[in-house]
């Protein structure tokens, strides 16, 4: 495959709208997903290039970027290749907990090396008991000296493959705790996934944890706020970032389904001047503009600092993974055999857009989650003696 | 309720607000000052980091790895005196040896 080009990603990390640059480097994404890998060095070189961590404080080495702005980097990477773009929101999941709950010594060991590229991280949480329900997880910390020693087995874990380090969620002393884990250690053991649905360039791995001695300094906030402060902080912020990377993708989709129903005829005819065509075409552009609004209310509440900035990006990225998995569906079915021809972007995309609306927050799940934000917002009384089992959320309708 | 910053509220006033966020959240339920809403499975993983933000926000306070100790949070009365020792400028107590310390 030939080599992808550094200066395109340049480009696409400006943001300067070059069409062409997202072009080319989404053919060459084509050829990332086939060889189910990305090329060595290129999440490195997301960092030389700015993209890794970027809405870090410079304290942290980042570059302060608003949520806007970071949400925005997110869609067209995700315009490009979801693959690229979840080493974007791995690596921002990990330095966002470490960011928000870490000591100063782990901020100061690990962030700048997270923005810079030279350290790859990875979110180990999923284990075959705890998918949606992460409470559940049975990996386990013991001490033992002043060491932590973990034993546990973690599946699913994106850039498992590739990662430098882990964040890890397990339980010590029988409550949720997280650790950052060296993946060279002893014991560790990673097992790369192929030939998984989508997502199929992410490096995916099922990663085990085998008596693997963890330094104590590398906890990560006490036992018992690991799963609801640390890797809340992760999750919601790969919810935002997943959320705009899916309107990145559904507006790809749209662009090429529409360039392609332009340019062929078929019986003399462009499929495009057919009206149910132009009508597909007109839903699909609805769907991308309400998809980016959305995500734009969540990026305000996070800019805010309001409770309300949880639920919204709950939100938004069920909306936008939602919106991706339909635009990309019928990108699929307006390109015809192209759509379903090995290589096929839009495919990748159709593909890749299912996976979204599993991770970092299933689509039932967060359904139920907003239809209790809904019975609270709207009939507290008769929501109070029947309570769901699966959420309290805040704050919903409050004025910013 | 107004989710705006709140400026200067009075002390007392802490947890009349903390109160009022709580109704929101947990419609209908009136929880007293030491009821202890974890332990009776009111808070899930994402209320803990709504009340993160909203104290943050309303209160203008920081709450930092060193503060995440249930003791701070467990209960409407402890988050109050919580939030009135940082308005404070006090050291909030610290579990020993800090965030390491499990």
């Amino acid at each position: 495959m030939a080599e992808w080009d550094g200066t395109d990603l340049a480009r696409l990390a400006a943001g300067s709208g070059d069409r062409d640059a997202a072009a080319r480097l989404r053919a060459h994404a084509d050829d990332w997903d086939r060889a189910q890998r990305l090329p060595d060095g290129l999440i490195r070189a997301l960092g030389s290039t700015g993209l890794l961590a970027a809405d870090l404080p410079a304290r942290h080495g980042g570059q302060g970027l608003t949520p806007a702005a970071l949400g925005a980097l997110c869609a067209r990477l995700g315009g490009v290749c979801t693959a690229l773009r979840s080493a974007v929101t791995v690596q921002g999941m990990v330095a966002a907990a470490l960011s928000r709950w870490g000591t100063d010594e782990q901020r100061a060991r690990l962030l700048p090396a997270l923005v810079r590229g030279e350290r790859l991280a990875a979110f180990a949480a999923t284990e075959d008991g705890a998918g949606t329900e992460l409470g559940a997880v049975a990996a386990t910390l013991r001490r033992d000296g002043g060491d932590l020693v973990l034993d546990g087995a973690k599946k699913w874990v994106s850039f498992g493959e590739s990662a430098d380090v882990f964040l890890v969620l397990a339980r010590l002393d029988g409550k949720p705790a997280t650790v950052v884990v060296e993946a060279g250690g002893s014991g560790v053991s990673v097992e790369p996934v192929r030939g998984q649905l989508g997502l199929r360039a992410a490096h995916v791995a099922h990663v085990r944890f085998d008596a693997v001695r963890v330094p104590a300094r590398d906890q990560v906030a006490p036992a018992g706020f690991g799963l609801s402060h640390v890797v809340g902080t992760a999750l919601d912020h790969g919810r935002f970032t997943i959320a705009w990377g899916c309107v990145g993708m559904a507006g790809a989709c749209l662009e090429l389904a529409a360039r392609h129903t332009a340019a062929r005829e078929q019986d003399g005819v462009r499929l495009s001047d057919h009206q149910a065509v132009r009508a597909a075409l007109g839903r699909a552009l609805a769907a991308v503009a309400a998809a980016r609004a959305v995500c734009l209310g969540a990026a305000v509440s996070r800019q805010d600092g309001t409770p309300a900035a949880l639920t919204d990006t709950v939100v938004a990225k069920y909306t936008a993974a939602r919106t991706a998995a339909e635009v990309s569906q019928d990108a699929v079915q307006l390109l015809g055999a192209a759509g379903c021809a090995p290589g096929s972007t839009v495919g990748r995309f159709f593909r890749d857009a299912r996976i979204m609306q599993i991770i970092e927050g299933a689509e039932l799940a967060a359904e139920v989650r907003m239809g209790d934000l809904a019975l609270r917002e709207h009939a507290p009384r008769e929501h109070s003696g029947a309570r769901s089992a699966v959420a309290r959320t805040a704050a919903v309708g409050t004025p910013r | 309720m107004k989710d705006q910053p709140s400026g200067d509220p009075a002390p007392d006033d802490v947890l009349a607000e903390l109160r009022n966020f709580f109704g929101q959240v947990f419609p209908g339920t009136d929880f007293r000052a030491d009821e202890d809403y974890f332990l009776q499975g009111n808070a899930d993983s994402l209320f803990a980091l709504e009340l993160v933000t909203f104290v943050e926000q309303h209160f203008r306070v920081e709450i930092a790895v060193e503060d995440l100790d249930l003791d701070n949070f467990r209960t409407l009365g402890r988050t109050a005196a919580f939030v009135r020792r940082k308005r404070a400028g006090a050291t909030v107590e610290r579990r020993p040896g800090g965030a390491g310390d499990g």
